[in-house]
Order: structure tokens, then sequence, then C-alpha cells
């Protein structure tokens, strides 16, 4: 199984919709995929593959992931959000945060070829245990924005996981026509600079709340 | 146990203890691996402990009292307020949230993480509270 980061050192630049999309355009090729939502605090993916108020499963000693089927791509999937009730605040401390990264992703049956692992923005708790269990064997597509705050951000998200020696396969530039473009090229040349791949996608409302894989043609590319 | 805390629980035991005979086959459909499990159930108020043995002896279903000092091994022991554990069988606290909350500490005995114990007993409670409905 190789686990595939989909990270950020900033919060709210399509972590989220990113994942299911690349999950659901690898699922079509035929390929096994889990899905893990790892952002624990503020979890979205139950809400995208509407796999909410779930009963968990058990086979052996391991936890049974969720199966979701998205227009004939079934998918693993595997986070908080389906197991708690909806609007309670998650108030983990780091020991019950790393506890429920490991159970996630060292106690669950995920039988797959590819681990999807949606993450919580920059170098937190969730993150610094992940790349401690993960030893090294994780790719990952660092998620951007065109400006300079995120810039800035995956900067230092970049040399975290660097450090972690993370296979970083790609820079996605998501919502491309959002902002001004005054800085765009100087911020994807400075990806360019550090010997980073940038795959640009362009501003979509709808991709918040529509699959549409079609568009992660090239981000499949990067990651396989 | 004081006095206090052996009234609160009055008010619930027996049909816990009916539930856990009555209803444990249901369980095990869904978690068969429960079978290898045991589990201490500690409860606390500010002067006194009372404790729990869930799990299976002679291939039956069994409940009892353990001494909370130095209860039966069982391979993950919770530990909780009497007050959450019984806003839990009202239904008026999610078993997951009160985890998340601190209200509940779980430790685990067999390797499995204290995270998988508590998803577990997460489905135990939902069907307990519920058939006390």
């Amino acid at each position: 199984m190789i686990p595939i980061l989909v990270t950020s050192g900033k919060g709210g630049v399509g972590k989220s919709p990113i994942s299911s999309n690349l999950a659901i355009a690898l699922a079509s090729r035929g390929i096994r995929v889990g899905l893990m939502d790892a952002d624990l605090m503020d979890p979205v993916q139950h809400l995208i593959f509407n796999a909410d108020k779930e009963t968990i499963r058990e086979y052996g000693k391991s936890l049974m992931p969720l199966s979701v089927n998205i227009g004939g791509s079934k998918i693993k999937f595997m986070g908080i959000g389906s197991f708690i009730p909806r609007g309670a605040g998650v108030a983990l401390n780091y020991e019950k945060t790393a506890d429920f990264i490991v159970t996630l992703l060292r106690f669950v049956r995920w039988d797959v070829d590819y681990l999807i692992i949606d993450t919580p923005p920059g170098s937190e708790d969730v993150n610094m245990k992940l790349l401690k269990e993960l030893e090294g064997n994780a790719r990952a597509i660092v998620v951007g924005e065109p400006h300079v705050f995120a810039l800035e951000d995956n900067l230092r998200m970049i040399d975290v996981l660097r450090l972690y020696d993370v296979d970083i396969r790609a820079i996605v530039l998501n919502k491309v026509g959002l902002f001004s473009q005054e800085f765009a090229q100087a911020i994807e040349e400075a990806y360019q600079k550090l010997g980073l791949k940038v795959i640009k996608l362009q501003w979509d409302p709808a991709l918040q709340t529509n699959f549409k894989p079609e568009l992660f043609k090239e981000v499949e590319e990067a990651v396989l | 146990m004081s006095f206090n805390l052996r009234l609160k629980l009055l008010t619930i035991l027996p049909k816990l203890l009916n539930y856990g005979f009555m209803q444990f086959n249901d369980l095990l459909k869904e978690f068969p691996e429960a079978k290898t499990r045991s589990a201490v159930l500690i409860l606390y108020d500010q002067s006194s402990k009372i404790a729990f043995w869930i799990g299976f002896e002679n291939g039956k279903p069994t409940i009892k009292e353990t001494d909370p000092k130095n209860p039966q091994f069982a391979t993950n022991t919770i530990t909780m307020h009497v007050d959450t554990f019984i806003k839990v069988l009202k239904n008026e606290l999610d078993f997951r949230t009160a985890y998340l909350y601190d209200l509940i500490e779980i430790t685990s005995s067999d390797g499995l993480p204290p995270t998988y114990h508590m998803l577990i007993w997460s489905a135990f409670f939902d069907k307990l509270s519920n058939s006390l409905r």
C-alpha cells in the first residue's frame, strides 16, 4: 500500500475536494483506493462521500473501512467524522490524536494499492504523527493557491516533508484565476526553483460540491 | 462504595445486566472478536469506585462486579464518572463525544489502540442506551 498525502501548509486551499476527486480518478482506472480523513479537528470527507452516522464494523482485529461507490468507482473510506455526532466539538489532546492516527493507519483493514490521506494544514500534531508513522514511505502532493500567504506556508510545509523524506510529486496550485495575477508567475517560479512540478487547477466553485475527476488526469499521473 | 454511588447505580444496573445477557448475541454478530476480549468498567464518584468485569466465562457472556483496586484481568479498562455513565445511558451524552472531551478514559492491555476499543465500546453503548429508552 502506497500512502499519498494530500497536504498543505495553509488551510482552506481545497485539500479535501482534491483528495476525493483524486481517489475517484484513481479508482476509475481499476486501482484499489482508500481515503483516510486525517483531519481530526475539522473532518469533511464524510460529508463529501455522504458517509455520515455509520456503524463501526470489525473483522479479525481490524476495523472495516466504509465502502463508498461514486459513479461505479469504489473507494474505501475511514474518518472520524463518520462516527461522531454532527456538531460535536473535537477536543483531542496529543495522546488521543496520535492514537486516532495509529488506529486509522494501522488498525483498519485497508487492503488497497493506494491510500490517499487528506491531512489537516501545517505541521501540527496530526501531521507530525503521520510523518513519523509513515517513516519516509509516502508520496505527497502539496496543495497551494496562487498568492503569497499560501506560498509562505507551503515553503515551510515542503521543508518539513523533505525533512521526513516524503516524495513530493507535485504542487497543485488550486483556484487559479480567483486571486490577483500580480504574483502568479513569481509564485510558480518559486516552487519550480525547489525542483517541484506545478499543476494548475482553474478556480471552479462547483468543485466544492461536485465530483470532477476528469480534471485530475495530471495529478493522477504525478502520484502514480 | 458510597451510599450515593450505589444509589445512582441501582437505578440502572438491573437493566444493564438484563441487556448484557439478552442482547450480547446481537453484538457478537457485529463484533465476533468480542469473544476473545474482556473489559473492566470502572465507575467513580467523589469518594468511591465500583468496577465490573465484562467478558466471556465458560463460553457465556458475563458481567460481574470486581475489585476496582485489583480488578480481574481484562483486555481493556474504561473509567468514567458515574454521572457520565448515566448521561450516556440516558442518551444525554454521546459516548464518543464524552471520550473526545476526556470524560472517559480507556486503557488497553492487548496491543490494540485505546481508540480502537473506544469505537467498539461506542457501538455497545449505542445499543445499550437505545435498549433502555
